[in-house]
């Protein structure tokens, strides 16, 4: 449990990133419903060195991670059926995946959002647009994995 | 503004910002050589990508902000703020654009005036009189925003090599922001802060991107109590923007 911190600012994009360590690379779960974000976000992480898996929806993020146990989750809050603040609350309620870092994704910068998430359980926090590199810091920082 | 339009125009600003975020993401992957290296003509389209994407996103933002301030509806919090260094750093963000303009913005001596700023020190020079107290009442972020755009306005009417003087005055009654643009062409104060105005040939008035700049700083500055006036002085061939806000009696003292 990383607790409420901001995340710091963009690295820009010649800035050296350390490279994911080879012999045991964090698993990462996408869960968004929207193609074009979940796209982005996977592509990056896998080219930096994560090992990523997908749901598209609240159900399946809950079933994957029991069933995967990722090292993070990057939980979009609007998904269909289960929320990200329902799915996230069952996650952090269940012994075997309460320890998961679950980073939450909205579309919304409202005080609420980010409010309603940590309450939620949430570790982390992230408002749309969110620029690539400024989420690849941000799963780094949530797994304590400094950028260089 | 009807709250009707306001709501159209947020639903509209929030459909076209997930489009552009998805733009603006795919184009970052393909900057940082996720799906291959790129070249340098590559990059350099790229940032041309981006750079339009960023202009795109400040229209929908200004869109919606000014919607916002031309409905009522929004409320500024407002706190105790001293103005010098809102004015101060508001220049300091414009350095690059004035740098790029030819242009100089002379405000330091009436920052040393409040004893703000690198200036502070020469708070007792003969220029400066008496301490100038630069005290409001209003909502930091909203003045902050206000007064970029009255000097990016200045900027913009003002011709390479001349200066943007700028300067803080209280009175007994009033906290007046005053702007003077370096001389330039004529210009038609009265369509300034009409959104998106024509002269009379048909040429938009105001510089591209900055059609609703100015109809909002006017709305926002009058939610906050305050009003935003300007006028071409003839004499000197120079624009004049003056931010007015009454004071409180309370606060005017001293």
């Amino acid at each position: 449990m990383i607790g409420a911190r901001a995340f710091r600012e963009t690295p820009r994009r010649h800035a050296v990133i350390k490279p994911v360590p080879e012999d045991d690379p964090p698993l990462i779960l996408v869960a968004e419903d929207n193609d074009d974000n979940r796209i982005i976000a996977v592509a990056l992480l896998r080219h930096f060195g994560f090992r990523v898996i997908e749901a598209t929806n609240g159900t399946d993020a809950v079933e994957v991670a029991r069933s995967a146990k990722p090292s993070l989750i990057l939980m979009d809050v609007g998904m269909p059926d289960i929320d990200g603040w329902t799915a996230t609350r069952m996650l952090k309620g269940d012994v075997s995946t309460r320890d998961i870092v679950v980073l939450a994704y909205t579309a919304h910068a409202l005080p609420s959002d980010r409010e309603q998430s940590f309450a939620a359980g949430c570790d982390g926090y992230l408002a749309k647009p969110v620029e690539p590199l400024r989420l690849l810091s941000a799963v780094r920082e949530a797994l304590s994995m400094p950028d260089v | 503004m009807d709250r009707d339009i306001l709501h159209l125009i947020e639903g509209f600003a929030h459909e076209l910002r997930t489009p552009l975020s998805a733009l603006a993401g795919h184009s970052a992957l393909l900057s940082l050589g996720v799906h291959g290296p790129v070249s340098d003509a590559q990059a350099r389209a790229l940032d041309r990508i981006e750079s339009n994407k960023k202009q795109m996103i400040s229209l929908i933002d200004s869109l919606v902000s000014y919607a916002e301030a031309m409905s009522g509806t929004t409320t500024y919090a407002a706190t105790e703020c001293a103005l010098v260094p809102i004015v101060s750093q508001s220049i300091a963000a414009l350095d690059q654009a004035a740098l790029a303009s030819g242009v100089r913005f002379d405000w330091a001596e009436r920052a040393a005036a409040a004893g703000y700023g690198r200036d502070a020190g020469e708070a007792s020079d003969s220029r400066v009189n008496e301490r100038l107290r630069d005290v409001a009442t209003i909502n930091e972020h909203a003045a902050r925003d206000v007064i970029s755009i009255l000097l990016e306005n200045a900027l913009i009417h003002s011709e390479h090599g001349s200066s943007v003087h700028v300067c803080l005055q209280r009175t007994s009654q009033s906290l007046r922001l005053n702007i003077e643009s370096g001389a330039r062409t004529v210009v038609d104060t009265a369509l300034l802060f009409e959104p998106y105005a024509r002269d009379a040939h048909g040429r938009p008035v105001h510089a591209s991107g900055h059609a609703l700049s100015l109809p909002r700083a006017r709305a926002m500055a009058r939610a906050m109590g305050a009003e935003v006036r300007a006028r071409f002085v003839e004499s000197r061939r120079v624009l004049e923007f003056e931010v007015v806000r009454s004071v409180n009696p309370t606060q005017s003292t001293g």
